[in-house]
């Protein structure tokens, strides 16, 4: 294994200048709302399926990884989260803006992502042929244990009243339920609406709660930063990604679980990196000893989320190279290149071409490092635009959004949708119901129902098949215990202090 | 005194725009078809078979009709989306759509969408033929259609499916009312999830089209097709069809992927639309487009040339089919 990894990192050595390419226009794309890698892996297709294979592979896997680390910037920065996976980095990067932070968060986010990202890219070499397995006992009902437990989130993160908190996420639920049911495509609530039809739009949804209705509140004041954090904040150097290195290194624990946690959900066959990061603010939040702190602007938050949604990028990788599955939008733009290449894919790439799978996995690894490198300085430079008047900020925020929103998938109709649910969010914010909540429902809602309904078809209408397996049982005993063991821990906690 | 009217100057000026516009216009519609890229609706995601094989076809078809393609994709609803905004689009021959007939005339069926079969558009070509098959895992306990039958008798055998509005549904529902088995439907709303769960062994077998398992090939045993003969007997290892293994009469049942323009701009601009679909024959007859298939992972042995007059009645069957097994596709049977 050793002697392929060092002729594959032997061969990308000779594309070196694809990786900061492709890591650097991924953090571009990763950072304007509406793109994905996806989008523009198509759009690239005709330069990538010009390369050889490997130099396209490596291209398109520096692209993904980057774009990960870039969704963080307007989450941290403006509450502007590009795509689902950098929702959870919202929860706590931009409260953490809003305290004069914005560096020291933008640095966490970079320093987990990188490290997170590199940490299982380097599992992914030392035992690629072997996780594969880990493939096969993810199943439906696996898949609808773990999204419960990014849906466990709606009861946690509640923002005071956990009635209005339930509310909410019921709501985010209803909203979630919008469009053909994924059985008998029979249409909910589309009103005839052709746009509603493949359900309620992801990205219009997530940058109208947070973005547009943040740039509604905005105009409310001068500047996002707090007037008595703002002259700290403008006399600050390099302090703050100093900060955000040391938490980060000094969260070390947080930032490996996290990324395992993306790692293993991005093993799984259509997960999606929205779930990955959901989940590990979950657990990381159930766990903490300060969840108080958890969407007021906690350094854990940010890790939760960006080491999980860059842990999940080599995991997610798996299943396409090591079985021929395509486990989400990206992966399957690389499987048209592989194609395109005549590549065999699936067992036989590691029998004909094993150099070519290693290969995209270093490329990965590299990737991870040259991110560390054109990351992390640019931290303090990115956190300067965080000092932009609000009358400036707003209308970018809300014109760049829309322009997202229509991007995602090419609709008029999803700038409707995308104010639409600006108007929601701020009307939310001011009645003290959570966004976060209502976007939870909306996002997890749709996959838990199709989950769930599968599980219950598998088991011929009988509930009883969401028991049956053994990875199923075990799971639930952990969202079971993670949802009780924090409050029981707290408890014991509190009458040894009392005591 | 102020003066009334408009002055000369923005007199002027609207007469400027109003020529521009008038002979703008003119030159537009004077212009040789087809005056700009083509635009392709696909009605379902990117990195599927339908993207592989139109990104093949407008490889070659570019040469022929000298414009560049650009396709965009609108999956959901079972292929509901991209029809509907293909109904939507100017009847002006810079809109095809690419999609599958007998999946997609089946959603016609049985979600009864806003568009209109025949009266909106015409399948003017189509590029290929692919059976519906059954598939099992290799080294799974049912290898047989004889076990997977004996099996349903003892109990529901569970079967992955893209989803219902499927050709192979139908298939795998007739398969089973004319052996007593039973059959588990169950949707995994996509071909890609389907064949995961069928490897993974959440399901006992997978019901899809033949070219869409073959990089799987060396995993799975194919073990009926749904034909009256086997014409792709070396690439499916000798699957059986149901009259060879079961002795059961069935329909065929098979995918063909085609091409569709609005019929308004097949009725009123007959020579465009000979060039149209003359460049297309052309591009299909052309050697390249075998590299090109090929180079998208697909079997050149799926080619399979239809004119209109037969890609339209292989919609009009299906439409029938679906129609007399409506009730069975709605899960109400």
């Amino acid at each position: 294994m050793w002697e392929m990894t060092l002729a594959s990192l032997n061969e990308i050595l000779g594309y070196w200048w694809l990786i900061p390419l492709g890591v650097g226009l991924g953090i571009f794309v990763g950072a304007v709302p509406g793109f994905s890698s996806t989008n523009v892996l198509i759009i690239l297709l005709p330069f990538t399926l010009g390369m050889e294979s490997g130099a396209g592979m490596a291209f398109m896997a520096s692209l993904y990884s980057g774009s990960h680390m870039g969704g963080s910037i307007p989450a941290v920065l403006f509450n502007v989260p590009g795509t689902g996976a950098a929702a959870a980095t919202c929860f706590d990067g931009y409260p953490m803006t809003q305290q004069g932070r914005g560096q020291e968060a933008l640095a966490i986010a970079f320093a987990a992502s990188a490290i997170g990202g590199l940490f299982t890219t380097m599992i992914t070499l030392g035992a690629l042929p072997y996780l594969s397995k880990m493939v096969y006992y993810f199943g439906s009902i696996e898949n609808f244990v773990i999204i419960l437990f990014g849906v466990a989130l709606i009861a946690q993160i509640t923002g005071g009243s956990m009635l209005k908190g339930l509310i909410a996420g019921m709501f985010g639920l209803l909203l979630g339920a919008v469009g053909y049911d994924h059985v008998y495509s029979v249409p909910r609530a589309t009103f005839g609406l052709v746009y509603l039809f493949d359900g309620m739009p992801r990205v219009p949804a997530i940058v109208g709660l947070f973005a547009i209705s943040e740039a509604f509140s905005m105009v409310e004041k001068n500047m996002i930063i707090d007037a008595s954090k703002l002259s700290d904040a403008l006399k600050e150097g390099w302090q703050g990604t100093k900060r955000g290195l040391v938490i980060t290194l000094k969260k070390m624990g947080a930032v490996i679980r996290s990324s395992l946690i993306g790692f293993v959900v991005g093993i799984i066959p259509g997960a999606g990196a929205t779930i990955g990061s959901f989940v590990s603010y979950q657990q990381a939040m159930s766990f903490s000893k300060d969840k108080e702190q958890f969407g007021k602007g906690a350094p854990e938050g940010v890790i939760a989320s960006e080491a999980a949604n860059n842990g999940l990028t080599s995991g997610s990788l798996i299943p396409l190279l090591t079985l021929g599955i395509p486990g989400g939008g990206t992966a399957a733009v690389m499987l048209v290149v592989l194609q395109a290449h005549g590549v065999p894919i699936g067992p036989r790439l590691f029998q004909v071409m094993p150099q070519l799978a290693y290969g995209v996995v270093v490329a990965m690894l590299v990737a991870y490092i040259v991110m560390i490198i054109m990351g992390v300085p640019l931290a303090k430079s990115l956190a300067k635009m965080s000092f932009f008047p609000t009358k400036v900020l707003a209308p970018a925020i809300i014109s760049f959004t829309l322009i997202g929103s229509f991007v995602a998938r090419g609709y008029l109709f999803d700038m409707w949708i995308a104010l639409f649910f600006g108007v929601l969010g701020y009307i939310l914010k001011r009645t003290g119901y959570s966004p976060h909540a209502v976007l939870l429902g909306v996002i997890l809602g749709p996959l838990a129902e199709q989950y769930f309904l599968r599980a219950l078809l598998l088991g011929n209408g009988n509930p009883a098949i969401l028991f049956s397996r053994p990875l199923g049982n075990f799971l639930w005993v952990l969202l079971v215990l993670s949802m009780v063991l924090p409050a029981l821990l707290a408890r014991f906690r509190n009458r040894k202090t009392v005591q | 005194m102020k003066r009334k009217g408009f002055s000369a100057a923005v007199k002027m000026i609207c007469c400027v725009l109003a020529w521009v516009l008038v002979i703008g216009g003119a030159a537009v519609s004077w212009a040789e078809y087809p005056s700009k890229n083509i635009s392709v609706i696909v009605p379902t995601g990117e990195g599927g078979a339908m993207d592989r094989v139109v990104r093949a076809v407008t490889n070659v078809w570019k040469d022929y009709i000298g414009v560049n393609f650009q396709s965009t994709f609108h999956a959901g609803a079972s292929g509901e989306v991209g029809y509907m905004l293909f109904s939507k689009r100017p009847a002006d021959g810079h809109t095809l759509l690419a999609g599958n007939i007998a999946p997609e005339m089946m959603m016609y069926v049985l979600q009864e969408p806003d568009f209109k079969f025949p009266d909106d558009f015409v399948y003017f070509a189509c590029m290929d033929s692919d059976p519906a098959v059954l598939w099992v895992r290799k080294d799974g306990p049912i290898q047989t259609i004889q076990d997977l039958v004996e099996e349903g008798k003892k109990r529901p055998v569970t079967i992955a499916t893209s989803r219902f509005p499927h050709p192979s549904t139908l298939a795998a529902l007739l398969l089973a009312e004319a052996t007593g088995a039973q059959f588990n439907i169950i949707p995994y709303g996509g071909g890609n999830p389907a064949r995961t769960a069928g490897l993974t062994g959440e399901v006992d077998a997978v019901t899809t089209f033949l070219s869409s398992s073959l990089d799987f090939a060396s995993d799975v045993k194919f073990i009926v097709m749904f034909q009256n003969e086997n014409k792709w007997k070396d690439i499916s290892r000798n699957a059986p069809t149901p009259k060879e293994a079961l002795g059961i009469q069935m329909p065929e049942f098979g995918g063909n992927r085609a091409w569709a323009v609005s019929r308004e701009f097949r009725e009123k601009n007959p020579e465009e639309y000979t060039k149209l679909v003359d460049s297309f024959r052309k591009a299909f007859d052309d050697p390249k487009l075998q590299d090109e298939w090929k180079k998208v992972g697909m079997d050149p042995r799926f080619l399979e040339f239809k004119n209109e007059e037969e890609s339209m009645k292989m919609a009009q069957d299906m439409i029938e089919t679906a129609m007399k097994y409506k009730e069975i596709l709605k899960g109400k049977k």
